[in-house]
């Protein structure tokens, strides 16, 4: 090739277009003076190599470092019907696009059949570290090859590698030429202020973008079409049959407080309340707590009632009598998969370092989480607990049995994070504990659950 | 670095002030103190990172309403600690393997089941430790129990001028852009900010003004869509910009908390660097020079530093002395002994960009090594112990051009 030959260059994030003056400029491309050479952002790539082929313009691509990567798929599984379709649709619309599906629903698998559709080295990006290491146990059973993951303090990249969005924003003006295919799960986090980057930074030609919710508040939704592609495929819950929430039986347990914890309680509820009534805090609707946060950090006064809240708050949490309890629930329920739910991290170490079960946290390393979560799977760790609030289709493996030791008032939350995991085990019904500390806030939050629809029925 | 609800700032509707604690406060001053000595305290006791915060917390930080500003000293001082993991095996590892018999009771009761402590203690017996070594080692790798190994802060001073900086730093990672103008910069000073710039991977533009420069400062994709994504670099870079000794003023474009507001920073707000100051001292040649050359009472103005040239890609000169006669200008880097493959960048640098009024004094120990350089051309003043005035003055007559015809 002559030494003039256009040359098209991947550099931190961006693609640089290095050419005699004299000729075209590819779409998208912007003189950049600080280097006298034509920039675009990565994501240009697929644009300007199409522009480049209908131009007939020879160029040296020097910008992708990834070739073509057959893989074998060992999954085994029939695809259903719509996600044959949703495949269909993605190629059909030139490998780019948002598949719309419910949560729970195989929204994985479809991505694994992209991939080996594909070819290409692939980079996944997931919003949170329990979807981290819920997809790298997924493709590397998928897959016959190592899965890298970036993320949750693993830096490892493979030609299919998992990454938290987080460190997706930091590493892909770094590793943005290595990949082919992104595939974005939940993808409604990417149109956001900073992540789009990931979009922006990445050559990859190939995109896929998969939600249940992919619609935006603020309308940033719109913006999905530029960095992943159109909607190409939906199917709601109403149009799925049949029931994907297990019934199971809740088994409220109320905790009576020990006398010298009731007394501390007492004396700490006091002191909180005392400080609302005096500054005449109003504690209702949203903005109640933020309310009171901002009253309480201008004075001496209210500093001691936010403590004072903090440490009611760890008492009923805490007790001594449920961990007590909930050693005798092992017992009784022994055999029998099993998930421990605290709210805080406090409580779930002292289960874990007292009864030796496996933990999970938000401090976790994403490898080890990952094999506690398979440990729960093929059982040789029949149970665990986590203080994680496992949102956004998290799907843990099903358990028979779940202990929430301590909970947030968040409805929502709660329901999703029991609704998708407990199933019925062999002859016997599922079964949620619920420990409340007696006559204590703890109490009130639970019964506003419970007036939730989802407890009924 | 000072983040999130830890940063106090001010915004108003011109602008967003970061806001500073005074370093000669005797308040803050004895505050800074009792943290320094707790910081060692800790080191001596050997607390966790979780004990320390407990006691900073209660002795220091109590129910006063500065909680902020106390705890934002607390985030500089344990920012400079080091920390330890201290277990028998890696705890991940330590855990799996007491993870691996199944739960077991938390009491021992009537039945004498496994506990915990029969676990530690048998694991302890096969590993050859404690058993309460094994159960501390359990989670030693949390980041509240990680064992304070060394206090890197000595003074209360030190800390509180850190505080001020590591505020700037904090609002920077909400920059999107960084536009620093600098008046007079001594050659060294002003390619130090360069290698700075370049360490931190930030792409710069330059335009001269009088006496000194304006340099932009952003990264590759900025070109397209402003954004916070290089506030971090912006950040880690700032303490180097402290290192100028010349005036200087920044003004950070910020998106923070939703609104776009410029912070400006200035060499007069006595902000000081934590970095060590290396490679811009004046060096023994330098100095012989200056007197030679003022000696030589040719009518040559001769000042240090001069105004920075562009080279392109990202390159720049900043030249060590400008040579003034009569609206004639030359001007002369100075090149030591240790700087072998930046000398031959530069010549093939200025070879390409054609700016005949630019000298190079280089160290004859470096053009006798090996005698890989490029032929030398008459910009080139070689010298061994002294610059020779003399040969620079003949030089400086040759090449100054008319300082109204440069490009």
């Amino acid at each position: 090739m002559p030494a003039t030959t256009p040359i098209l260059r991947f550099h931190r994030g961006t693609l640089l277009w290095q050419a005699p003056p004299e000729l075209p400029v590819p779409p998208d491309f912007v003189p950049d003076r600080r280097v006298d050479l034509q920039r675009a952002p990565a994501m240009a790539y697929r644009a300007a190599v199409e522009w480049l082929r209908a131009q007939q313009l020879p160029y040296q691509d020097q910008a992708r470092t990834w070739s073509r990567l057959p893989i074998r798929h060992l999954a085994d599984r029939t695809a259903r019907p719509y996600q044959k379709e949703g495949v269909e649709a993605w190629n059909a619309a030139g490998r780019r696009g948002v598949v719309v599906l419910p949560t729970g629903t195989g929204k994985s698998y479809l991505a694994e059949l992209c991939i080996v559709g594909t070819e290409r080295p692939t980079l996944i990006v997931v919003p949170t570290i329990d979807l981290l290491s819920q997809w790298h146990r997924r493709l590397s059973a998928a897959f016959d090859t190592t899965v890298g993951i970036l993320g949750g303090g693993s830096h490892e990249v493979e030609p299919i590698t998992v990454s938290t969005y987080a460190s997706a924003y930091l590493h892909a003006e770094r590793y943005g030429d290595r990949f082919g295919l992104a595939i974005f799960d939940e993808v409604h986090h990417l149109p956001s202020e900073s992540y789009q980057a990931i979009a922006e930074q990445l050559l990859a030609p190939f995109r896929l973008g998969l939600s249940a919710t992919p619609e935006r508040t603020d309308e940033a939704h719109l913006l999905l079409d530029e960095l992943v592609g159109p909607q190409v495929y939906r199917k709601d819950i109403s149009e799925l049959s049949g029931n994907w929430l297990a019934p199971y039986e809740t088994v409220r347990l109320r905790v009576h407080l020990s006398q010298e914890e009731q007394q501390a309680y007492q004396t700490a509820r006091a002191t909180y309340r005392g400080f609302i009534r005096s500054h005449r805090v109003n504690m209702s609707g949203r903005d109640g707590w933020q309310r009171f946060l901002q009253v309480a950090s201008r004075s001496k006064a209210g500093r001691a009632a936010h403590k004072a809240w903090r440490d009611a708050r760890r008492i009923a949490h805490g007790t001594e009598r449920k961990l007590d309890l909930l050693d005798d629930l092992l017992v009784e329920e022994a055999g029998r998969r099993t998930l421990v739910f605290t709210d805080d991290n406090a409580t779930a170490y002292r289960i874990s370092r007292q009864m030796l079960l496996p933990i999970i946290t938000h401090q976790t390393p994403a490898k080890e989480r990952s094999a506690i979560l398979q440990g729960l799977g093929d059982g040789s760790y029949p149970a665990i607990v986590t203080s994680r609030v496992l949102n956004e289709g998290v799907d843990m493996p099903e358990v028979e049995v779940a202990v929430v030791v301590s909970g947030t008032g968040s409805v929502r939350e709660h329901v999703q994070r029991l609704g998708r995991i407990l199933r019925p085990g062999k002859g016997k019904q599922a079964v949620l504990y619920e420990m409340v500390a007696a006559d204590t806030a703890e109490e009130r939050t639970s019964e506003r659950r419970r007036e939730h629809e989802a407890y009924e029925g | 670095m000072i983040t999130g609800p830890l940063l106090r700032a001010r915004s108003t509707r011109k602008e967003v002030r970061p806001s500073f604690v005074d370093p000669k406060s005797p308040r803050y001053r004895e505050q800074a103190e009792a943290l320094v000595a707790l910081g060692h305290e800790a080191v001596q006791r050997a607390w966790s990172r979780g004990r320390l915060t407990e006691e900073i917390e209660e002795r220091i930080v109590g129910n006063r309403v500065d909680h902020k500003l106390l705890r934002g000293l607390a985030r500089v001082l344990s920012d400079r600690c080091d920390f330890d993991t201290c277990a028998p095996l890696p705890p991940p590892e330590l855990r799996a393997r007491l993870f691996q018999g199944g739960p077991v009771r938390r009491r021992a009761g009537p039945g004498g089941a496994e506990t915990a402590q029969d676990r530690f203690g048998s694991l302890a017996q096969e590993l050859g430790c404690s058993p309460q070594e094994v159960e501390r080692g359990m989670f030693a790798d949390l980041k509240e129990n990680q064992v304070v190994l060394r206090c890197k802060v000595d003074s209360a001073d030190w800390l509180l001028q850190r505080y001020n900086v590591a505020l700037v730093q904090g609002l920077l990672l909400h920059a999107m852009r960084v536009e620093i103008e600098l008046d007079a910069p001594e050659g060294k000073r002003a390619r130090q900010l360069f290698r700075y710039i370049k360490f931190h991977q930030l792409m710069h533009r330059i335009r001269p003004r009088k006496g000194g420069f304006q340099v932009t400062l952003d990264g590759p994709a900025s070109l397209f869509r402003l954004s916070t994504r290089y506030g971090m670099a912006l950040a880690n870079f700032f303490p180097a910009l402290l290192l100028q000794t010349g005036p200087w003023r920044m003004e950070a474009k910020l998106k923070y908390k939703r609104l776009h507001r410029p912070m400006r920073i200035d060499h007069g707000q006595g902000l000081r660097s934590h970095l060590p100051d290396t490679g811009t001292w004046l060096s023994r040649e330098e100095r012989w020079f200056e007197e030679r050359f003022l000696a030589l009472d040719s009518g040559w103005e001769l000042s240090r530093g001069g105004e920075i040239i562009a080279l392109g890609r990202g390159d720049v000169l900043v030249p060590d002395f400008s040579f003034r006669r009569e609206g004639r200008v030359a001007m002369m880097e100075v090149v030591g002994v240790w700087r072998r493959g930046y000398l031959e960048r530069r010549l093939d640098l200025l070879r390409s960009h054609g700016r005949p009024e630019l000298l190079l004094a280089v160290s004859r120990k470096l053009l006798s090594d090996k005698g890989k350089l490029p032929a030398l051309g008459s910009e080139i003043i070689p010298f061994s112990s002294a610059i020779p005035a003399r040969e620079v003055l003949k030089a400086v007559e040759r090449v100054a051009v008319d300082a109204e015809l440069r490009g």
